[in-house]
């Protein structure tokens, strides 16, 4: 099994080698390019939202990532210490509903539960952990 | 794919249409001056526009949100956004998020701009 984990704050600038090093790590361990495309869309969906929003400042929080490839399946997991936040808790978008009636937001999460092949939040302690299993 | 990305978008006016092509990828950082570049477009009143994708090789919801932002005040203002020339792994997130339901996808952009004329 090949595994990485990483520590950062909540900055930005902190996603794109945070992504790198994961996108790295799909790639050696041997994942398709089509399998890497859809992991890639399901990183920035849920790294971009945790940087954004798990705490109120910029650069005053910590992310915890952390991920493991076995044969083909991937584990993500997703871990900050911000306000209990689960972005399962809302209502998946109508996607046939007109468009006047369709709201933007929630399209992201949407997304990742259509890529992935089960996504699970849990408030632990002090903590908000998203898991990711795609397989 | 991932270590080599960068963003540009470029437009080409042709009588009422107006042409414009994201390259690279699109993503939470880079949607801003996609929306830039369309929201230029709309208020120079060009609202017959064809987004031709040809050399887009991504895009994640941040982009997919410009779209859905800019669409009703287009369709509000008489005209439309057509999608042209998707390769299929981008294509592939517009089906996934039903919006090959909202919007006119076309192999090409002639035919896209053959929908205006329609």
């Amino acid at each position: 099994m090949n595994e990485v984990r990483l520590e950062f704050p909540n900055l930005e600038s902190e996603y794109e080698p945070a992504r790198d090093r994961l996108i790295d790590l799909f790639r050696d361990s041997g994942l398709s390019p089509e399998a890497i495309g859809e992991l890639e869309l399901i990183l920035e969906e849920l790294l971009v939202n945790v940087i954004s929003y798990a705490y109120d400042e910029p650069g005053t929080g910590t992310i915890h990532v952390s991920a493991s490839v076995q044969g083909k399946a991937v584990t993500l997991e997703v871990r900050d210490r911000g306000c209990a936040f689960d972005p399962l808790g809302r209502e998946a978008p109508d996607l046939d509903a007109d468009i006047e009636d369709r709201p933007i937001g929630g399209l992201g999460i949407y997304l990742v539960r259509e890529l992935a092949t089960s996504v699970t939040y849990e408030r632990v302690g002090d903590e908000n952990v998203l898991r990711v299993e795609r397989r | 794919m991932s270590k080599n990305e960068g963003f540009k978008v470029s437009r080409r006016d042709d009588g009422n249409l107006t042409i414009v092509y994201p390259q690279g990828f699109l993503d939470a950082h880079t949607a801003p001056d996609f929306e830039t570049e369309l929201q230029k477009a709309i208020e120079g009143g060009r609202v017959q526009i064809i987004v031709n994708c040809r050399d887009l090789d991504y895009i994640s919801s941040a982009g997919l949100g410009v779209f859905m932002g800019c669409i009703e005040q287009v369709r509000d203002l008489g005209g439309d956004i057509k999608i042209s020339n998707l390769v299929p792994k981008v294509y592939h997130v517009f089906e996934l998020l039903g919006f090959h339901q909202l919007y006119d996808l076309t192999p090409t952009e002639e035919e896209a701009a053959g929908k205006f004329t329609a």
